[in-house]
């Protein structure tokens, strides 16, 4: 190894600036893909607060883009140092995408400040604020560009093909991981832009000193939360995608990430996907709130709960358990293990967890579908809600940002002791797989720093400016 | 705090009770408090009654899984039954709640996370037969053993001799030697007696050992006797549970090294 980085050592360091990286990018692509809708149904709809929603947005988009950037070449900076060989390895194997993965990065950023400072001037007229869509359309173009180059490098490095010698390098980037990494990550930043947008929303709500601002920031963290459940209720489905095609890639690298030293991250993902749902659903029964005449269907609450409970439950039966017919359970695991009937094994399999988490989908539909019908009957009334309700918007961001911190966790863990599976070897004194315990430290170090950024994204770019108005 | 313009009744914040039967402090924690208790009682108590004549069993961290389930539900409806919530009225107070709520929900999911892990991240049995493994490989590849003599692992890259066959399936092909002796018994009884039964030769297309040394059929018996007091028994244990793990070349390839 030629380089270490002293005190924290190299995989720390990489860890924090990578992931870190990722949560603003994460950001930044998933966000303006809405901003852009909210403005064009801004001018469809005559609704001023779509086009406040998007402008606001795409304020905090451009103050974080910064900060993307700075991260970015953090994170370079490690890789060229102590991860100098898999660094080479990786340009030599697929210099072209680093190529366009510059030219596009360049373009990306034009378009950026292109989209945010052209804000005002554009928006006199109708044809005007066309272009400025237009303008919009192509930031996510390149965007999702940008997106798909990286996707190709980091889907190589889980999956490279098996004849990697001869592969051309069309084969190097359409590895058997980058469509559903790509369907993934899409996905993913969707959520991840609503939910920031939601915390946005409950920040500015809880410092806001007058009704007409929080009547907007109301509005905001609803919709914000509501895109960021929308596109998490499609994430399960991604996410089997990606393991089933990497079970089909190599049956030994899925079992170790299903079945064998990385199992007990996806318990934890079960625990946190559930409190994702609950807080869903809990801010959604303090949404009745605001609606005349919504209170009366609190009863309602307890079924849903309760699916959503029992779903939670199934998540963490392990796939396997010791069926009770065992003549002895083996030692050194009884004190731990969980034995039931063998008819009861169905719980551990996947499909007893793909029908849980449908369940727990289709009660979050039934609470919308709910707040539908109390918004039928009785009129809404912005900004009058328990104060609760956002922190409940605070919360739900803080589990969805750890849980993508500890999911990126896993797939660069898969990769066991390679930089790049089954070709190129880690050799740095890090080559290990680290535990659920020291993941779970380390996510929760990004999640914070994460929030501390964008804290500070929030207060300059808003709170700041208003003390001077 | 005092903008100009800015109705002083503006600055509260509006808010109705959600379920307003259950106002009043003792009331909003009464049923969340009493399904709490039963639920720990049931846990902690009937569980570990009921479940050995029903011959099931919730492990600790079970139960502790469902107990945080139980504690977690009954906090739940506390909160749900508790709003509206005082708004936070200076930027002090309100900054500090926004870091306390988000920093408390990293925690909580982080200290989960380092409570879990060492409950189940390596089953212990396989750790430990891991390490013998290890050692019985080390105890092959001795001097004081010198297995690796006469005996290959082709499936290790282990390049030994070939007086004696390849072990490198030895754990699959041991199952059918002897019948009615099991694979591990076989390999033991091969170590400390090898004359007891001759391994047949690859091209004799047998399966089972032979009792009797046969040119045409089996290996010779060259394997030295004696090996049950060169080496102590937990080399034999060592050796035998590395011997067992060698399953032929189909699962030893690929990514193991
Ligand atoms: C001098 C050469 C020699 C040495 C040293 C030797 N073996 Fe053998 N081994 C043989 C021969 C020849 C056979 C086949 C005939 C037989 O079954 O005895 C054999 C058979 C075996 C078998 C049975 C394989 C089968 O498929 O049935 C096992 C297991 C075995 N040896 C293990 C060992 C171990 C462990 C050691 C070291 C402690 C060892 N051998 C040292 C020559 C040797």
């Amino acid at each position: 190894m030629p380089l270490d980085i002293p005190l924290i050592g190299a995989r720390t360091a990489l860890w924090l600036v990578a992931q870190i990286h990722l949560f603003l990018a994460a950001f930044v692509l998933g966000a303006p893909i809405f901003i852009v809708i909210s403005e064009w149904l801004g001018l469809q709809t005559r609704d001023p607060r779509y086009e406040r929603l998007a402008r606001e947005t795409m304020k905090v988009v451009a103050i974080a883009y910064s900060l993307t950037a700075v991260f970015g070449v953090l994170f370079a900076f490690v890789l060229m140092g102590p991860y100098q060989l898999l660094t080479n390895y990786l340009f030599r194997a697929l210099y072209p995408v680093w190529a366009l993965y510059g030219l596009f990065i360049l373009l990306e950023t034009v378009c950026m400040y292109l989209y945010w400072y052209t804000w005002g001037p554009l928006s006199a007229t109708t044809v005007r604020k066309w272009m400025h869509i237009g303008i919009g359309v192509v930031l996510n173009v390149l965007g999702t560009i940008v997106m798909l180059l990286m996707n190709a490098v980091a889907g190589f490095m889980n999956t490279p093909p098996k004849a990697i010698e001869t592969a051309t390098l069309w084969e190097l980037v359409n590895n058997a991981a980058w469509w559903p990494l790509n369907l993934h990550r899409f996905l993913g930043n969707i959520t991840f832009g609503g939910f920031v947008v939601a915390l946005f929303a409950a920040f500015m709500f809880l410092t806001s000193r007058t009704g007409e601002d929080r009547k907007f920031y109301d509005w905001m963290g609803y919709i914000g939360n509501l895109i960021g459940v929308g596109a998490l209720m499609t994430m399960p489905l991604a996410g089997y995608v990606l393991a089933k095609e990497l079970f089909l890639y190599d049956a030994q690298l899925a079992t170790f990430m299903m079945a064998d030293k990385l199992s007990g991250y996806f318990v934890m993902q079960g625990l946190l996907v559930v409190l994702l749902f609950l807080g869903a659903n809990f801010y959604m029964w303090l949404s009745m709130q605001r609606i005349e005449g919504g209170p009366r269907f609190a009863p309602h609450m307890k079924a849903v709960f309760g699916v959503l409970l029992a779903g939670g439950v199934i998540w963490v039966v392990p796939q396997n358990f010791f069926p009770d017919l065992l003549s002895k359970a083996p030692p050194g695991v009884s004190e731990q293990a969980l034995i039931l009937p063998e008819r009861f094994a169905f719980l551990g399999l996947m499909v007893a967890k793909a029908l849980a988490v449908t369940a727990i989908i289709i009660m979050t539909f039934v609470t919308y579908l709910l707040y539908r019908r109390a918004r039928a009957t009785g009129r809404i009334v912005w900004g009058r809600i328990d104060p609760m309700a956002q922190y409940v918007l605070i919360f739900i961001p803080a589990v969805a940002v750890y849980l993508m911190g500890l999911m990126g966790a896993i797939r660069s863990l898969t990769r066991m002791d390679y930089h790049v599976y089954g070709a190129l070897k880690d050799l740095t004194p890090y080559w290990y797989v680290v535990t659920l315990g020291h993941s779970s430290v380390m996510a929760a170090i990004t999640t914070v720093s994460f929030f501390l950024l964008l804290v500070f994204v929030f207060w300059v770019g808003f709170v700041m400016g208003k003390a001077h108005e | 705090m005092s903008d100009p313009g800015t109705d002083p009744r503006e600055a509260r914040i509006e808010a109705v009770p959600l379920t307003p039967g259950a106002k009043g402090g003792w009331r909003r924690v009464k049923g969340p408090g009493i399904f709490a208790l039963a639920g720990l009682a049931a846990i902690w108590v009937l569980l570990p009654m009921v479940s050995d004549s029903w011959g099931i069993r919730f492990g600790a961290p079970y139960r502790v899984f469902f107990s945080l389930a139980v504690l977690g539900s009954a906090l739940f409806f506390i909160l749900l039954n508790w709003g509206p919530i005082p708004a936070p009225g200076s930027p002090l107070t309100t900054f500090a709640s926004i870091f306390l709520v988000y920093g408390a929900t990293v925690g909580g999911v982080m200290s989960f996370g380092l409570w879990y892990y060492p409950q189940f991240e390596i089953p212990k049995p396989a750790v430990e037969q891991a390490r013998a493994q290890e050692r019985g490989k080390q105890a092959f590849l001795s001097p004081a053993a010198n297995c690796f003599a006469c005996h290959s692992i082709e499936a290790l890259g282990i390049r030994g001799g070939t007086r004696g066959p390849d072990l490198s399936a030895v754990g699959a092909q041991a199952e059918a030697r002897k019948s009615g002796t099991p694979a591990e018994d076989y390999i033991r009884e091969s170590i400390v007696n090898p004359a007891a039964c001759l391994t047949p030769l690859p091209a004799s297309g047998l399966a089972e050992c032979l009792p009797a040394a046969d040119p045409a059929r089996t290996y010779p018996p060259l394997m030295p006797p004696g090996f049950k007091d060169r080496l102590s028994d937990e080399q034999i244990n060592d050796l035998v549970t590395f011997l067992m793990g060698l399953k032929g070349l189909a699962e030893q390839d690929g990514k193991s090294r």
